[in-house]
């Protein structure tokens, strides 16, 4: 399949990268291995596997490699992640925790506002509850005094 | 005498307050986890994880095993009454179990598979107690080169029993392999894969790995998926078996029981082999195999028996030779190494609180399990109509606060997201992230029993062979291989020979 082409050629590739940074590491002698040695079998693996993998994919029918991956929302979940890590620090725990539901909940548009804004509203309350009071995990401050 | 006192002095672990609640918790957590379709013990126990810290080895083993056992209870409900597994043991329950529920049996269905599993739970943990110290043992008998043959077997039988292909499960192995180097080598203190970053420095956390493997991927593969479920719509009641109900799955539940323990306990083994094993013995010994698939009651009480049984006999491989047999059982692990334990034969010995204590919490959450499962049915049903469209935002949040919260650090939302992409991608093209994880997390035992063997050794791999356990072990890991791998070589020169002459034609 199309698709084991591309993700063997990836594997034989990271399995090369690895190998060759293990080989690096110094793989020692068989009567005193070095730090090398085992990532070096590791990697040995995956390159081994990778390039079959490709390689029956090449010779089999290439077929396509189904639906688009995920659509948009799944993308949009990646990217609500990565902006609640970028805004922990700057407006604090509670606003962006609070933001991050909210947008989360409005990705399927069943959610109405009020729907989403009750979900955010209790939602951050309750992970409040249990990772700032329960478990006294510090979020970093605010930046923004919030 | 010995026995009882051992088992007693953990029941008085087991009973106190703060053991008993985890313990409540955890079956509560595991049965609400095994109801929701789309997130299963592991992605719930990956999630919990942070809170590990603060409750100490012996809570958090206690309400990770309540989370596992109870995660089969609850997989059983979705799989009665909406023909969708709760999760991946309970995949056989749906083929009887919810045939059963159309003819308007679903009581029926949903008692057989609460008691059955309370029976071979307890049977099972009854199994447990007597084999565990002996085990733990004969396990002292382990040497570097052993517990290197142990461990291959463990992950060959993982890869051979992996649902797609072989070669991906050994290129998820080695993957695996490669991420457990990274950080400092115990040995030579040199940095391997960190390039610079002082996070990297302690190699990658267990943590986050798995919440994105399992919890955001899981997450992002359902985010398309029909929200609404349809739940069959019927009075649930006579939740008692009949005692033509008993006479037909008695002997279903004995036999899954059996298996269930025999293949959890097993390297590579669990729940969800169990519970396909016991079908399939079950429609081969029935009278009456044409019933099975059209609401045989058998179909439901094997399966669900054996799951809880196999649920159960994994827990003998980590705490007597400190190896996880399972990828539920590696999170169990990483709890334990989280707070300073680290399992393996002298755990009954040197904590032996811990060991007989969660033994005992096992009968404990076994019987509160059937008490809370029968009367809370409603309940679980109405759980069953939460939307997935406000349950998938909470669970995100819980993964991103959850990561942050195991080192106060930001990197590892960061590296979460990542897993979680990586997962999905994995789950997308046939890739296993389970044997990844296990093998990420066995690879720092591997890697330093191995070369502990060489040293033994003077760089002679004989030393693998020349002992009789290791050469009994390898060789079953290797006669394992080969049977699955030369079938499945066969199969593919045929199938491209069949694609070439076409080709030509």
């Amino acid at each position: 399949m199309k698709s084991d082409v591309v993700s063997g050629a990836l594997l034989a590739a990271a399995g090369t990268y690895a190998g060759a940074k293990a080989w690096g590491f110094g793989l020692g002698q068989l009567h005193e291995p070095g730090a090398g040695f085992f990532p070096f079998v590791g990697a040995a693996l995956v390159f081994g596997c990778g390039a079959v993998i490709a390689m029956q994919g090449l010779m089999s029918k290439l077929q396509a490699a189904g639906e688009a991956a995920g659509g948009w929302k799944l993308w949009a979940c990646v990217a609500t992640l990565v902006a609640y890590a970028v805004a922990l620090p700057l407006v604090g725990f509670a606003l962006s925790t609070f933001l991050m539901l909210g947008a989360l909940c409005r990705l399927d548009k069943r959610t109405g506002w009020v729907a989403s804004f009750a979900c955010a509203l209790l939602g951050s309350a309750g992970f409040w509850l249990i990772f700032v009071r329960g478990l006294g995990v510090n979020f970093p401050p605010s930046m923004l005094g919030i | 005498m010995e026995l009882i006192g051992q088992l007693a002095h953990g029941f008085g672990v087991a009973l106190q307050l703060h053991n008993l609640y985890l313990c409540l918790i955890g079956v509560l957590v595991g049965t609400l986890v095994g109801v929701l379709p789309g997130l299963g013990p592991v992605a719930s126990m990956a999630l919990l994880m942070p809170l590990t810290y603060s409750l100490g080895p012996t809570g958090a083993v206690i309400m990770f095993a309540g989370i596992y056992y109870g995660a089969m209870y609850g997989g059983s409900t979705t799989s009665i009454l909406l023909n969708i597994p709760g999760e991946a043991a309970s995949v056989m329950t749906c083929v009887d179990g919810h045939v059963m529920a159309k003819q308007g049996r679903a009581g029926a269905a949903l008692g057989i598979a609460a008691f059955g599993s309370f029976i071979a739970g307890t049977l099972a943990i009854i199994g447990l107690t007597l084999i565990a110290a002996p085990l733990a043992r004969f396990a002292l008998k382990f040497s570097y080169p052993e517990y290197v043959a142990l461990m291959v077997l463990g992950l060959m039988l993982v890869v051979v029993l992996a649902s797609g292909s072989m070669l991906k499960a050994f290129a998820m192995l080695g993957v695996g392999l490669v991420l457990s180097s990274v950080g400092q080598d115990v040995v030579s203190g040199m940095f391997r894969f960190t390039y610079n970053q002082p996070t990297l420095m302690d190699g990658f956390d267990l943590g986050p790995m798995i919440m994105g493997l399992f919890g955001v991927s899981e997450v992002l593969a359902n985010i398309n998926a029909p929200a609404e479920r349809v739940i069959v719509r019927t009075r649930i009641k006579d939740l008692l078996p009949t005692k033509e109900d008993w006479r037909r799955s008695i002997g279903a539940i004995l036999r899954g029981t059996g298996l269930g323990f025999l293949l959890g306990a097993l390297p590579g083994g669990g729940a969800i082999v169990s519970s396909f094993a016991s079908y399939a013995v079950e429609k081969k010994v029935s009278r009456h195999p044409e019933q099975f698939g059209k609401g045989a009651i058998e179909g439901v009480a094997g399966p669900e028996s054996a799951n809880n049984a196999a649920s159960v006999g994994s827990f003998v491989p980590l705490l007597t030779f400190g190896i996880p047999s399972n990828i539920t059982m590696a999170i169990v692990m990483g709890a334990l190494m989280i707070n300073g334990v680290t399992p393996g034969p002298t755990l009954i010995t040197e904590r032996p609180e811990l060991f007989w204590g969660v033994i005992a919490s096992m009968y404990i959450g076994n019987a509160v399990l059937l008490v809370l499962n029968l009367p809370l049915i409603g309940v679980w049903v109405q759980v069953l109509k939460v939307p997935y469209r406000l349950l998938f935002p909470l669970i995100l949040v819980f993964c991103a606060v959850g990561s942050y919260s195991m080192n106060n650090n930001l990197f590892d939302v960061y590296m979460m997201t990542v897993f979680g992409v990586i997962g999905y991608l994995m789950k997308r093209h046939g890739y296993e992230p389970a044997i990844l994880v296990l093998a990420f997390v066995i690879g720092p035992i591997l890697e330093q029993s191995l070369r502990q063997s060489l040293l033994l050794g003077e760089g002679n791999f004989a030393i693998f062979f020349t002992r009789p356990i290791s050469a009994t072990l390898i060789a079953i890991a290797a006669i394992l291989v080969a049977s699955s791998a030369i079938p499945a070589i066969g199969r593919r020169r045929r199938a491209m020979v069949a694609a070439a002459a076409e080709s030509n034609n």
